[in-house]
């Protein structure tokens, strides 16, 4: 068993282990074959070489900076703001469509349920084009608006998909006893079901974060080489221009480092999320 | 007001805008696919089906239909094996095991894209993985992880790791409902464990395995960004997929009517494919609930 334990942890965690220990070496660790499995003299050099602050390599020698510093922030902050709106007003959105979808009985639940669910087969290439057509004719070209609504369409069906199933797991006397308190049907969704609903709606919250934190493909079709980029094309760009691996590593941790903390934070939650019960 | 009053109330609203941005994008994407389109000299011309007609026939789009099928099929096996192993795993108690469930989401949050990155620097032949053989046996040659024969694996066992997570906290949650005392009854029956895990684990895992597979075969079919990161689909087209090739013809050939016929030939796949899982969930259900 504690081998099994031992595999599992080190297939979760070696992975990171080395793109956090490369971010902490020099590149002449980094580059020799075989590299040094571990940073022998650890540095933050990476990381001030990264916002263009003065860095010293190992014979104390002045290490060049990477020259990014303006397009990292700026990636850095784009994604900051794409993803606490998307989040916002995905819950604003969802959290009323998962409700209706979840608990009420009307004719055409099932097949709304199922519809939303089906907007998720796109390959997000399949209407990249079209998009950047729509966008350009409406003048938002480039911009985090853009961005933000079309993660809007990733967002809310896979978020009401997965409430649907929380607010179904509420037993059917909670509401009831509201309705007999006499709560209109606003109040008791809004002042009982969405309360109780909580930790579901939370663990929907940090999913919509992350998948607006991390979507690459149509951040790079959409923003790539504008001032709204986002992180994961800056990357990606870093990576063609940039023939700099410790430098690339220290970059690539400063991406990863919300969405990885916010999902540890709250992996209590996320872990109730159950995607089964909706069907 | 009734229910369904109430219901279409707090429905309607949301549904319109999805459908409202959703439906240009959608139609206009058809509309693109019966186009055949050279945007360097601005040539628009309506040519039906042929553009359909030319992808069914064309030798790359059926190699990146080859490699998108082998590498769907490589990321759900593997995937849903490390999710069960995964999960059975944590529901055993030994010390340290909190510590595995709390962090066990850790892959997943970091998307793709992420995992596309951080095992293209396990994989180099200075990467880690080599370089921890060689430090151990100095006469080892570094694996070509990102060559012709391994690059599909290699990448599949990196969405793998990014995957797998989700798949293991949903049936680690199912296996803690299991009472203890049927694993007790099987014992004393004389099961072994393999029978115990067909018998006793397996009617309550099947569901959220099944439901996991979806996921993940969706998944896998629009792979993209880890493709990008790892090998942009190479060597040569080892690692091209349908959505690379849809890239490919849409953004670096500019054959956008061409581009657009192929992505309807994978969203017809995805869309059979999860519509006959979601039938045969749902009527397994059902007939189970009787």
């Amino acid at each position: 068993m504690y081998v099994g334990a031992g595999l599992l942890a080190l297939w979760t965690f070696v992975p990171i282990y080395w793109l956090l220990a490369m971010s902490f070496m020099y590149n002449s660790e980094v580059v020799t074959i075989p590299a040094d499995l571990y940073p022998h003299q650890p540095t933050f050099a990476n990381y001030l070489r990264l916002f263009d602050l003065p860095a010293y390599g190992l014979s104390g020698q002045r290490l060049a900076t990477i020259g990014q510093a303006a397009i990292v922030r700026q990636g850095w902050v784009n994604s900051l703001i794409v993803a606490v709106s998307v989040t916002a007003l995905t819950m604003l959105l969802a959290v009323p469509l998962a409700y209706a979808l979840g608990r009420l009985k009307f004719r055409l639940r099932s097949t709304l349920l199922f519809s939303v669910v089906t907007t998720r087969a796109y390959p997000p290439i399949a209407v990249l084009i079209p998009f950047s057509f729509l966008f350009s004719v409406v003048g938002l070209e480039g911009t985090r608006l853009a961005l933000i609504i079309i993660y809007l369409t990733i967002t809310i069906p896979l978020v009401s998909w997965v409430l649907t199933g929380f607010f179904a797991g509420v037993p059917l006397s909670v509401e009831k006893l509201a309705r007999v308190d006499g709560l209109t049907r606003w109040q008791t969704f809004y002042r009982v079901m969405v309360p109780v609903a909580g930790p579901g709606i939370a663990a929907c919250a940090v999913i919509a974060f992350i998948a607006a934190w991390n979507e690459f493909t149509f951040s790079l079709i959409l923003t790539a080489g504008s001032s709204s980029q986002t992180f994961p094309p800056t990357l990606s760009g870093m990576f063609f221009q940039v023939a700099d691996p410790a430098a690339m590593a220290a970059a690539s941790i400063l991406g990863f480092l919300p969405p990885a903390l916010v999902a540890l934070a709250f992996q209590k939650w996320i872990r109730q999320v159950n995607i089964v019960d909706p069907l | 007001m009734p229910e369904s009053t109430f219901a279409y109330l707090l429905v309607v609203p949301v549904l319109t805008c999805l459908v409202a941005v959703m439906l240009y994008p959608t139609l206009y994407s058809i509309w693109l696919s019966t186009q055949t389109v050279d945007l360097s000299i601005n040539y628009w011309h309506w040519t039906g089906a042929s553009n359909y007609v030319q992808a069914w026939l064309d030798p790359q789009v059926r190699g990146a239909t080859v490699v998108t099928v082998e590498y769907t099929v490589y990321v759900t096996v593997l995937a849903i094996a490390v999710a069960v192993c995964g999960a059975l795993l944590l529901n055993q108690r030994f010390k340290g095991n909190g510590f595995l469930v709390a962090t066990a989401i850790l892959p997943w949050s970091l998307s793709t894209y992420a995992a596309g990155v951080l095992f293209r620097y396990l994989y180099l032949p200075g990467g880690f993985l080599n370089s921890f053989v060689i430090h151990i046996d100095s006469s080892f040659t570094p694996i070509p992880f990102i060559s012709h024969n391994l690059v599909l694996l290699s990448i599949a066992v990196a969405h793998t790791w990014q995957v797998a997570p989700l798949g293991m906290l949903f049936i680690y949650a199912a296996l803690q409902v299991i009472p203890e005392d049927l694993y007790r009854l099987a014992k004393t029956d004389g099961m072994t464990a393999i029978g115990r895990f067909a018998h006793v684990t397996w009617p309550y895992i099947r569901l959220p395995v099944a439901i996991f597979a979806v996921l993940v075969t969706g998944e896998a079919a629009k792979a993209f960004d880890i493709i990008f990161f790892m090998s942009g689909g190479g060597p040569g087209t080892a690692s091209l997929d349908l959505v690379y090739e849809i890239y490919r013809q849409t953004f670096v050939n500019y054959q956008l009517g061409y581009g657009a016929a192929i992505s309807y030939g994978l969203v017809a796949i995805v869309i059979v494919i999860s519509t006959a899982y979601f039938i045969l969930i749902s009527r397994r259900r059902r007939t189970e609930a009787l």
